[in-house]
């Protein structure tokens, strides 16, 4: 009779703790329950119709871009992946020769990012099934990120009047690939141009120091941060830019030819 | 002495039974609380599974999504933005000369021009012939709104030629 009085209410105090330390956990405990189970299942059903969903629009965006053909040239021409000095030097002296001054000296500087555009990183959510899954904090650290432009100076020296050095100038702002003067120093010249005496020089000889910006931008190679860029999220590619670029800069960049190749002796004149 | 048993039937024992009903439904709600956990237990592996099989699908998606097509549409959204931005930003020379042009007086010639394009400022070196001329000039650079100031460097006259000459920085908006 006494036992049968202490089994009841030790079934229930079983069934109670039962409930606290074992059945209640086992549906909910912030990381392996069954409910924090179904959280991730949602989760990971979620980032795949997502990627899915993105998948399609990869595909419809990539035939418009493949469907552009050489109208892209006009934003790969603005900003390159590399310097193309050749180039670069090719178009300064069709600008020069067409404006009418004088190049005696071209350097260029070498790639190096602005002080102002340090690389910018994106964060990314991680697909741990731990149940540490993360949407973008920034605790899940810096794992992506996206190319900005390196910069590189270019100097160039030039000699002429005041409207061929200001032709010059117009003709570099027009240049289809960016460029950003970044000072310009005009003095009347002092030194005799090949073929004059000295004190032979024509009053109105300007001589003029530029330096300007080119730069250059690395291929964007998707990471973990970037996968979820907006612009898959859309099926249409924004290309205005295009028309933007070749609404401001007309003049296209001149791609030098090799010519002949090739000499016996390369030291004989 | 002697007793005298006045109960008409014989005395039956009672033995309740062990399980009645309060210890049948004590039973049943711990076979249930079994029930549940058990439950719990195989819907969560079967759960576990599922967003294995889930995820194992995602991560090959994935896969596919990095190193395909999508790297060349990530690269012309990422040029389109920055040459956005660099054409917004863009600065013309033509501008600087323009207005120096137009506020050049006729009696006033430059030398010498620096334009620095971080500071925004441009520094003249200016010739004139008199006093009048150069205060004409200063307040000639005033006037003009493409200038937020204006600063007088130097100011000298040449004793050989007698003109004077006076360095002007003058700030753009």
């Amino acid at each position: 009779m006494k036992l049968k009085l202490l089994v009841v209410p030790s079934i229930i105090a079983a069934v109670i703790i039962m409930g606290i330390w074992l059945i209640y956990p086992a549906y909910y405990n912030g990381t392996d329950g069954l409910k924090d189970r179904y959280d991730q299942l949602g989760k990971e059903k979620t980032k795949l119709e997502a990627i899915q969903g993105r998948s399609v629009n990869v595909d419809t965006l990539s035939n418009q871009l493949d469907a552009l053909s050489s109208d892209k040239d006009a934003l790969y021409g603005f900003i390159p992946e590399n310097i193309k000095e050749a180039e670069i030097i090719k178009t300064l002296s069709q600008m020069a020769s067409d404006a009418g001054v004088l190049v005696y000296n071209v350097s260029l500087g070498k790639p190096a990012y602005d002080k102002t555009e340090a690389p910018q990183f994106d964060t990314m959510g991680a697909t741990s099934l731990d149940g540490n899954a993360t949407d973008g904090s920034a605790d899940a650290g810096t794992v992506g990120t996206l190319p900005v432009p390196k910069n590189f100076e270019t100097s160039v020296e030039i000699s002429g009047n005041y409207f061929q050095i200001k032709e010059f100038l117009k003709k570099l702002n027009d240049f289809s690939r960016y460029n950003e003067v970044t000072s310009v120093l005009v003095v009347k010249n002092t030194t005799p141009e090949n073929g004059q005496e000295d004190g032979a020089i024509p009053s109105d000889i300007l001589r003029a120091d530029l330096k300007m910006n080119f730069n250059i931008l690395g291929k964007a190679v998707l990471s973990d941060g970037t996968t979820s860029d907006a612009v898959f999220s859309n099926s249409t590619l924004d290309t205005k830019i295009i028309s933007q670029i070749r609404e401001q800069r007309v003049l296209n960049a001149i791609h030098p030819e090799i010519g002949q190749q090739g000499r016996e002796n390369p030291f004989v004149k | 002495m002697s007793t005298i048993n006045l109960a008409d039937q014989k005395e039956v024992k009672s033995y309740a039974s062990f399980f009645n009903g309060g210890m049948i439904n004590a039973f049943l709600i711990l076979l249930v609380a079994c029930l549940v956990y058990g439950g719990l237990v195989y819907m969560n592996k079967k759960v576990v599974a599922e967003t294995q099989d889930v995820h194992a699908q995602y991560m090959g998606e994935y896969g596919k999504f990095l190193t395909g097509k999508a790297n060349g549409i990530i690269d012309f959204k990422n040029r389109s933005v920055i040459a956005g931005n660099l054409l917004d930003k863009s600065f013309f020379m033509r501008d600087v000369f323009s207005h120096i042009e137009a506020s050049i007086l006729p009696s006033v010639y430059l030398s010498k021009m620096n334009y620095n394009n971080k500071t925004k400022v441009i520094s003249l070196s200016c010739i004139t012939d008199s006093l009048d001329s150069e205060s004409r000039q200063l307040l000639s650079f005033q006037s003009n709104e493409y200038f937020s100031s204006l600063s007088l460097d130097k100011s000298a006259i040449d004793a050989k030629t007698g003109l004077m000459s006076f360095d002007v920085s003058l700030k753009i908006k």
